[in-house]
């Protein structure tokens, strides 16, 4: 579970890149709306000014000039800095929601990226998740063939092999889900695709034949 | 086996349904290839178009480097002196239905096998077929006092009763237990081993994949295969190789 979390904040730096470039805010409002789109149970309150400080480090985000002041009170009437990206926290976020997730695909980092994709470009997305899909059919392949070589060679009770059998089904039970969700997503995200070249079709015959 | 297969139909007018798309797939012997996917996204459209029974709009399906379909070309006008007999083509595709005959297990399966066999090697054959798959003492006994496990191993007798070189499951786990779909699993992989029987199973559950040697995921008219580098060799390749199959 500590592992998780760990993932977790890895993503936030990303995320919040993504909500900086989308609309510059300051951390209390970030923590907010990562709640709105990605869901509370991921994010811990205060994960936004961590990850706000290692972007400050990286030079990734920096404090906005907004209206002459690069502060602003809030309801308590404490003083709250609003954060902005730097153009190379732009790319870094850029180069980040299209690179190829992680193997094993991290849930949250995909959720991220769907959360954060913009409405152009979806072939990429589709590729995105197809490629996950790929990584964890293979992963559940490896999986089986961990557990048939370790009930091949142990001499175990009656017992055990039960026990085993009830370890190895969760596990795959969980690949599945993990599968079948980005199946569902993919051909969800081909369906939409499909239906918007369909509505741009009757100008594309006005392009030029090849 | 299967290359760059392609398969549709329309719905209604305006709407044409792609069940799959540039699928390509091989099975080799000995080995259990096990594609996962849920209700209704072509696992038995993939299945009868590998055992012959359905023909794709595109692509072609070979079996021991032999086109099943007719093709076109030079090439073409010397296999057309072969025709496919049903009986020859070693495929058996098993499913977890009724018989259409209410007759006893060991009596259902032996029927089938009369039109090529004796009498008594037909009825030979199926108590083989039964006990191979651990379910001899369902011969006498009906379709409709079986459990579903006991159904899964009588269907699988059936298939096997008739030496077929690949055997083809459509889901035969989906309503068994953990256990039972264990045992059915590790069934399958164990006669593919000593058989050297190529097993093609498609399935809604993962846990019916435990066993297989290669896993595939269908979703959308899209296969994703286990790149088999990436796999382990399969079993085959400790079996006299008899029959040659396309290359991975």
């Amino acid at each position: 579970m500590a592992s998780t979390i760990q993932q977790s904040e890895m993503s936030a730096g990303e995320i919040v890149l993504g909500l900086l470039i989308e609309q510059p805010d300051t951390c209390y409002h970030l923590d907010k709306r990562i709640a709105e789109r990605l869901g509370s149970a991921q994010f811990s309150r205060g994960a936004s000014s961590r990850a706000v400080e290692r972007l400050l480090e990286r030079k990734l985000v920096r404090p906005a000039n907004v209206e002459g002041q690069t502060e602003l009170h809030a309801v308590d009437g404490r003083k709250k800095t609003v954060y902005e990206t730097t153009p190379s926290g732009v790319d870094h976020f850029e180069h980040w929601l299209r690179a190829s997730t992680q193997t094993p695909p991290v849930r949250e980092e995909l959720h991220a990226k769907i959360a954060l994709w913009g409405s152009a470009e979806l072939p990429r997305l589709i590729e995105i998740v197809r490629e996950a899909e790929l990584a964890c059919t293979m992963q559940l392949g490896d999986a089986n063939r961990e557990v048939r070589a370790e009930r091949g060679t142990s001499d175990t009770s009656e017992w055990e092999r039960t026990m085993q059998l009830i370890v190895s089904a969760g596990e795959a039970t969980w690949w599945d889900a993990r599968i079948k969700w980005l199946q569902n997503v993919r051909m969800y995200l081909e369906r939409e695709h499909a239906r918007r070249q369909s509505q741009a079709g009757p100008q594309r015959r006005r392009a030029p034949a090849r | 086996m299967l290359r760059g297969v392609w398969l549709s139909y329309p719905r209604g007018r305006r709407h044409v349904v792609r069940v799959l798309m540039d699928v390509s797939l091989e099975v080799n012997p000995g080995e259990v290839v096990a594609v996962l996917a849920q209700r209704a996204q072509g696992k038995t459209s993939l299945l009868r178009i590998a055992a012959g029974m359905e023909r794709p709009d595109r692509g072609t399906v070979s079996f021991a480097g032999e086109n099943m379909w007719r093709s076109q070309g030079v090439r073409g006008r010397r296999m057309r002196g072969r025709r496919l007999r049903p009986l020859s083509v070693p495929f058996a595709l098993v499913r977890l239905v009724a018989p259409e005959v209410d007759v006893a297990v060991g009596e259902g399966i032996a029927l089938p096998l009369t039109g090529v066999h004796r009498r008594r090697t037909a009825r030979e054959l199926a108590e083989r077929a039964l006990r191979e798959v651990g379910a001899e003492e369902c011969a006498q006994r009906r379709w409709g006092d079986l459990s579903d496990g006991e159904r899964a191993r009588v269907v699988i007798a059936q298939g096997i009763s008739r030496d077929p070189r690949i055997l083809l499951v459509d889901d035969l786990t989906a309503t068994l237990g953990l256990g039972d779909t264990e045992e059915i699993a590790m069934l399958l992989h164990s006669l593919a081993a000593e058989r050297g029987l190529g097993v093609l199973m498609g399935v809604a559950d993962a846990r019916a994949t435990r066993w297989s040697d290669r896993l595939a995921t269908l979703a959308g008219g899209a296969l994703m295969l286990e790149p088999s580098s990436h796999a382990r060799a399969p079993a085959a390749q400790t079996y006299p190789n008899v029959v040659e199959f396309p290359g991975g």
